[in-house]
């Protein structure tokens, strides 16, 4: 037994491996809590996102109940077609939703963008805008361009792509501008901004109508 | 009974042991490295101190051929391409005023008796040595023996470009690659040993021809004067030439020869009016590789934090349309022509650089590349798109041709076009693809076609309001190689076969395109 004894304590110097082994698992240990908690803030930061868009959409919607003269308004919505390459205005679909109906055009067109970026429901999981995109606030000129200001969240879209990006800006357009005879002309602004494109593609230097 | 499990279980405790001892020192002389010169192997016994591994540093001087000269603490280890200097217990070599840090301290036993770490081996001594080292595994290493090849640099000044000529002794691939300040030479296999030319570069469109040794095998770069234009390179062969010109920029007239066109223009790519004809040693140039015909810029889209369309199994769209821009660029240059790339790396670009891009070099053919996304999974195929101006429905109020601006939209108004013929005139940034949407929708359905063939779909050319292409003052596409949120395109888009397929498709469409509208 001794003799083995020694034997084996002749590969002693090999278990100092063993210290490696303890460090490579804390090592891997802690790098799983930094994942885990990374992940942990980047849904945070999104459900506080999701938050946000839900309030801003509610505080239009109480202003409008708020405001509200004569009942509501029938709206006819635009949104994406399947399978539509360049999204142009005559190749949307549309949906009929109400609003309320106030004196205040701006609130009028709030919150006809809102129901625009909750998307359609007739075709369900044909949504362009991320559930975060958030209205800032729309502007109305003198000579019929409306200003829409959307938020940062808006171009960073579910999908991407140039047809996507076309609708999204196309479905805001024509709502507007169908609905409500003051509105010629829309102007995309983000974050207060003007922007080169909504998402890297479309340009959104030219007013849409 | 009792004595002989007794016996058993002592056998088995023993054998144990064994496999235990045997599996610890197996362990044990694994830290051991491994060189291998062609056939033959050499070990290099490892020595444990403060539970660093260290090698002793004789060995390798003796595979590699390294001569050591010992001055109290400090070594001094010299290859054939320069000398190492190692101090006793500090982990640092110093290489010709830099320092590299090493995972342990270099460690002085004896007299002439040095021990390094094994990154001695992967970081500091391929730099002193003229034979590449390899790491084929964990602890193993191949020698591989590199035969040099002697590049001779010569240099001409030209009255209206430099002229720099890379004979080499041997035959080795060359790649040649536009940098923002420099042009890079880069020699493969061989390990290059460069001769420069007693005569230096006109300043003012080459400052410097350097040659870089970090590599392997070694790299030459042209560094860029101030009035530097373009550049045009072609091989000559027996002997192997690479020859690089070096255009100034067109302000340069005083440069020209009298001999030339009177024309002020800049050194044009086009096939009617192709470069003066070389002639070193009185040979013409090969002729695959004759004249760099046209520019054609290529912009991968996206990069950098702006990933594109990300698909659930994790391809994104900024790292597919660059390995296809890439390919793209290759190919152009195998059939003689210039691809010039607005992003090479994975970096984000604001929207108007990648325009600008396309107009600094007064490209040919403009093509933007990208992978489409749709909210309905069954759209699917590659959709070519043109840029469209915005209407302004709204008649603009003019003094003049009131009847006209009430009959015709904004842009379509006489007044208001640029005229084609007089390209001198000044054009807004957004207005500059404008004059060009006639021959842009040429292009487009030509590759729309070669598309719709490889994916065996019938997609249509659309038009849309792109801030890319608006700038652009050359034929100017748009290209969304199929959709990855459908499932099959997903397949193609992430395969590197039918990747090669995209871009030869894209080539062979802005080939056609180019034979039928040769460059002024």
């Amino acid at each position: 037994m001794k003799r083995q004894r020694s034997i084996l304590s002749s590969g002693m110097d090999s278990l100092r491996k063993e210290h490696q082994t303890i460090l490579i698992a804390l090592g891997l240990v802690f790098l799983v809590i930094i994942i885990a908690y990374s992940f942990y803030a980047v849904e945070r930061q999104h459900q506080e996102a999701l938050r946000e868009a839900e309030e801003n959409r509610l505080d239009v919607e109480a202003s409008a109940l708020e405001a509200q003269s004569s009942g509501q308004l029938s709206v006819q919505l635009y949104f994406y077609q399947p399978g539509v390459m360049a999204p142009y205005p005559d190749l949307l679909i549309s949906e009929k939703r109400s609003i309320f109906l106030t004196e205040d055009i701006i609130l009028n067109a709030r919150q006809i963008v809102h129901e625009v970026i909750k998307g359609p429901t007739v075709l369900e999981g044909l949504q362009i805008f991320s559930e975060a995109a958030k209205l800032r606030q729309v502007y109305l000129l003198e000579d019929g361009t409306a200003l829409v200001d959307l938020s940062q969240e808006v171009i960073y879209p579910l999908i991407g792509g140039v047809a996507a990006e076309l609708s999204a800006l196309y479905s805001i357009t024509r709502s507007l501008t169908e609905n409500l005879e003051e509105i010629k002309r829309i102007r995309f602004l983000i974050e207060g901004q003007e922007r080169a494109t909504l998402a890297g593609h479309v340009s959104i230097r030219e007013p849409f109508m | 009974m009792l004595p002989r499990r007794f016996t058993n279980l002592l056998l088995t405790y023993w054998l144990t042991s064994c496999c235990v001892f045997c599996f610890l020192s197996a362990a044990a002389l694994s830290e051991d490295l491994e060189v291998w010169i062609g056939e033959s192997k050499r070990t290099i016994h490892s020595q444990q101190r403060e539970n660093q591994t260290l090698y002793p540093l004789e060995d390798f001087a003796e595979i590699v051929g390294l001569e050591l000269l010992e001055i109290g603490d400090l070594l001094t280890v010299e290859g054939p391409r320069g000398k190492l200097q190692l101090v006793d217990g500090r982990p640092l070599v110093s290489f010709e005023a830099e320092y590299i840090l090493l995972s342990a301290p270099a460690w002085k036993r004896d007299s002439n008796d040095w021990y390094v770490s094994e990154d001695f081996l992967t970081w500091a001594l391929p730099l002193v040595i003229n034979r590449r080292l390899d790491k084929v595994s964990e602890k193993r290493y191949r020698l591989q023996g590199l035969p040099e090849n002697q590049v001779q640099v010569s240099v001409n000044n030209f009255p209206d470009h430099v002229r720099v000529v890379f004979q080499s002794s041997r035959n080795s691939p060359i790649r040649v690659r536009e940098f923002e300040t420099y042009i890079q030479i880069a020699f493969d296999e061989l390990l290059v040993q460069p001769e420069f030319p007693a005569i230096s570069p006109d300043r003012r469109l080459v400052s410097s021809v350097d040659f870089d040794s970090s590599n392997v095998y070694g790299t030459f770069h042209i560094h860029k004067g101030d009035l530097y234009y373009n550049f045009r390179e072609f091989t000559l062969t027996d002997p192997d030439r690479k020859v690089i010109d070096v255009y100034g920029q067109p302000s340069m007239s005083d440069w020209r020869p009298d001999t030339q066109p009177a024309s002020p223009e800049r050194p044009t790519f086009g096939a009617s009016t192709p470069f003066p004809q070389p002639n070193i040693g009185g040979e013409t140039p090969a002729p695959s590789q004759q004249t760099l015909q046209t520019l054609i810029t290529i912009d991968p889209g996206h990069g950098g934090k702006d990933f594109g369309v990300n698909s659930p199994q994790g391809i994104v769209e900024k790292s597919v349309t660059l390995r296809v821009a890439m390919r793209i660029e290759d190919l152009l240059t195998e059939m003689g022509h210039r691809g010039i790339l607005t992003r090479t790396r994975d970096v984000q670009l604001a929207v108007e650089q990648r325009g600008s891009v396309g107009n600094h070099y007064s490209s040919q053919v403009y093509l933007s590349i990208h992978v489409g996304g749709s909210p309905s999974p069954e759209t699917r195929g590659p959709v070519v798109y043109l840029h469209k101006y915005l209407e302004d429905e709204e008649p603009l109020v003019m003094d003049t041709n009131q009847e006209a601006a009430s009959f015709f939209p904004r842009r379509l108004m006489a007044p208001l076009r640029l005229p084609v013929e007089n390209k001198d005139e000044l054009v807004s940034w957004d207005e500059g693809q404008e004059q060009y949407l006639g021959i842009s929708r040429e292009l487009a359905e030509l590759l729309q076609g070669e598309l719709n063939l490889l994916w065996g779909v019938e997609n249509r050319v659309a038009e849309i309001p792109l801030a890319v292409l608006a700038p652009v003052t050359a034929p100017a596409v748009l290209i969304e190689m199929g959709f990855l949120t459908n499932a099959a395109d997903h397949d193609k888009l992430s395969s590197r076969e039918f990747q090669e397929q995209i871009a030869q498709a894209i080539t062979s469409a802005v080939l056609a395109f180019l034979a039928k509208n040769p460059a002024e």
